[in-house]
């Protein structure tokens, strides 16, 4: 059943993208300017992430189902769950903030690149309307939210190191102190990853008779795992160089994000000729 | 001893993974390339923990890392157990058909899998039914089964998409491969009757060559084309209901225009009487077995509950720093106080 609204969806998602660019302008210009922006940078994420959350939910009303299929949705809704969970990061944990400078331009990109996909919806295919798509969507997505948490913290921290920006960002706090956070949110984002391919098998057996066909997102998503699962082993076993560590973040945020948003688009379909 | 150590390393764990996702890489990029490349580096993994099981006694006394790691393992040899018993295959079947083990084809089929069991499977196909959004996207499928229960039973069940049969561990999914068959009746010279269906290709897919031959009990071709007398619209919701199937046929011989029959109409061929008894649908399932689904979860869940537990109890439960961290202090976490 389709509803008419009042105001388009347009209007809310480029009232999300203004609020993420607000936060994004906050954080950097409180940097400069030496003054504390964290609330100005945490409400208008906030903001952000509820525009998001109402374009999904009119966009929902109107196509019928949620935002699963096609790349303008994918980011759509990675939009509002990140800047969801960033947020809830950046206001419970304070020593995750510094990472904000990073993140959001992050966000800001995702903001700028769903500008330009065609947002027309297509039709749920009966293998997505089952619950098991949203647990496994679900736990991706907050995966995805730690890592991306984790790269805030650890790109802050590798920028630091350039002779160029020391003197702006040497107020941070103990590098180690960051980096036991930043691999804080990478056992999180392990456990949410691990529950994802879980979840995902469980979909896939029931979608299309068979929990792992090696298929293009499945394969980048278990590659994804390994690389975390290999960074976690390799920290602990060899007195890596901290700057190694936050490479290794990098690396597996730069890998799963490909996996979320390179994949899917290469392949049209979120699981290539699988619908 | 070095041995040992030199087995159970977490060194050995790290080049382990590294191995396996270049192995992951080689059978992505070069789908041809031997399974070799991803089971040595899982057999070398495999093995580096059990030796670190039994050997590393720091490993054994973190019970989450280890139980975690204990699921990991029984993973493996589930999905290796898995591969030996597994079966894919599929078989069509026509409204009113039961299910013949004899006519399923085997996509794979494991070196253990117990074949007598799909001997066990009894149902028969009932009403098919496939909406249609416009442009003729597939949507639900519907597909009517009547199983027979060990008590002689009939359980009528609506299978289809996410909701396949299930019979004596097998899977049986409905795909999108479904489509018309026309049931015909064979009188011979002998007075003999034999009535069985003709499948046509995939409908609404190939509705423009809905054509296929059969040779009569007599031996002789003859050319069969259906004329569904339903169009498919292009542009609006459609359902494709068994229980409408209705149209003509055209029978012809060596290429010529042929005789159109409608149903319970009949022709003479050489060697026999044919009647067109009327058109059904049948539907295509892609058959799966793998006994070892449920222990794979239940490994899988365990371990990740186990992983997340150990996270908590050893490292995120443990403050980060003794020092007090005044927030107001910092400009997005940065202390601007020291510059």
């Amino acid at each position: 059943m389709a509803f008419a609204f009042p105001i388009p969806e347009a209007v809310w998602l480029w009232s999300g993208v203004l609020g993420y660019t607000g936060s994004a302008v906050a954080a950097w210009t409180g940097l400069r300017v030496r003054r504390n922006h964290d609330a100005i940078v945490l409400a208008l994420l906030s903001a952000g992430a509820l525009m998001f959350a109402i374009a999904i939910t009119e966009r929902w009303l109107q196509v019928g189902h949620g935002p699963f299929l096609n790349m303008f949705e994918i980011l759509l809704s990675n939009l509002f769950s990140l800047g969801l969970i960033y947020a809830l990061v950046f206001w419970r944990i304070p020593l995750v903030r510094p990472g904000a400078l990073v993140v959001l331009p992050v966000l800001l990109i995702l903001s700028a690149w769903i500008l330009v996909v065609p947002s027309r919806a297509g039709l749920l295919p009966p293998s997505y309307d089952t619950v098991l798509l949203w647990v496994h969507v679900g736990v991706g997505k907050v995966f995805l939210g730690f890592c991306l948490a984790a790269v805030g913290l650890a790109g802050i921290l590798l920028v630091k190191q350039l002779a160029v920006c020391r003197p702006m960002l040497g107020g941070l706090p103990d590098e180690a102190l960051l980096d036991a956070v930043a691999w804080r949110m990478m056992m999180l984002a392990f456990v949410f990853h691990s529950l994802m391919l879980i979840a995902g098998a469980v979909w896939a057996q029931d979608a299309w008779g068979r929990y792992w066909d090696w298929d293009p997102l499945e394969t980048w998503a278990f590659l994804t795992w390994l690389a975390l699962a290999a960074s976690l082993h390799a920290r602990i076993t060899w007195k890596l160089p901290l700057w190694v560590g936050w490479l290794l973040i990098v690396v597996v945020f730069v890998l799963a994000f490909l996996t979320f948003f390179g994949v899917p688009f290469l392949s049209v379909a979120p699981h290539k000729g699988m619908i | 001893m070095y041995l040992s150590s030199a087995l159970s390393s977490v060194k050995l764990t790290v080049a382990g993974i590294i191995a396996l996702a270049g192995g992951i890489l080689v059978t992505y990029k070069t789908p041809a390339a031997a399974a070799a490349w991803v089971v040595l580096p899982l057999c070398l993994l495999a093995l580096n923990l059990l030796f670190a099981i039994c050997f590393n006694v720091r490993f054994r006394r973190q019970a989450g890392l280890m139980t975690f790691h204990l699921c990991l393992l029984t993973i493996v040899l589930l999905a290796a157990w898995g591969r030996l018993t597994v079966f894919r295959g599929h078989v069509e079947l026509a409204q009113g058909q039961s299910f013949d083990p004899s006519t399923v084809v085997t996509d794979q089929r494991g070196f253990w899998h117990p074949w007598k069991k799909l001997q066990r499977v009894r149902f028969e196909q009932g009403d098919i039914r496939v909406q249609y959004a416009p442009k003729l996207r597939r949507g639900i499928t519907q597909s009517t089964v009547a199983m027979q229960t060990p008590d002689g039973q009939s359980r009528v069940s609506t299978v289809g998409d996410i909701y396949p049969l299930k019979a004596a561990g097998y899977r049986f999914y409905t795909t999108s491969n479904k489509g018309y068959a026309l049931v015909l009746s064979w009188r011979g010279a002998d007075g003999n009757v034999q009535r069985g269906a003709v499948h046509l290709p995939s409908f609404p897919l190939n509705e423009w060559k809905q054509i296929n031959t059969w040779v009569t009990p007599a031996g002789t071709a003859v050319g069969l084309e259906f004329h569904p007398e339903t169009e498919v619209p292009l542009d609006s919701h459609w359902l494709l209901d068994s229980r409408n199937s209705a149209g003509s046929i055209t029978v012809s011989m060596n290429g010529d225009d042929g005789v159109e029959l409608e149903a319970g109409e009949q022709i003479m061929l050489p060697g026999g009487t044919l009647r067109y008894e009327g058109p059904r649908m049948w539907m295509g399932y892609v058959i799966f077995y793998d006994p070892t689904l449920a222990w794979l979860l239940a490994a899988a869940l365990i371990g990740v509950l186990a992983m997340a537990w150990h996270f908590w109890a050893s490292i995120w439960s443990r403050p980060l720093t003794t020092q007090s961290i005044d927030s107001k202090a910092l400009v997005h976490g940065i202390r601007v106080s020291n510059t």
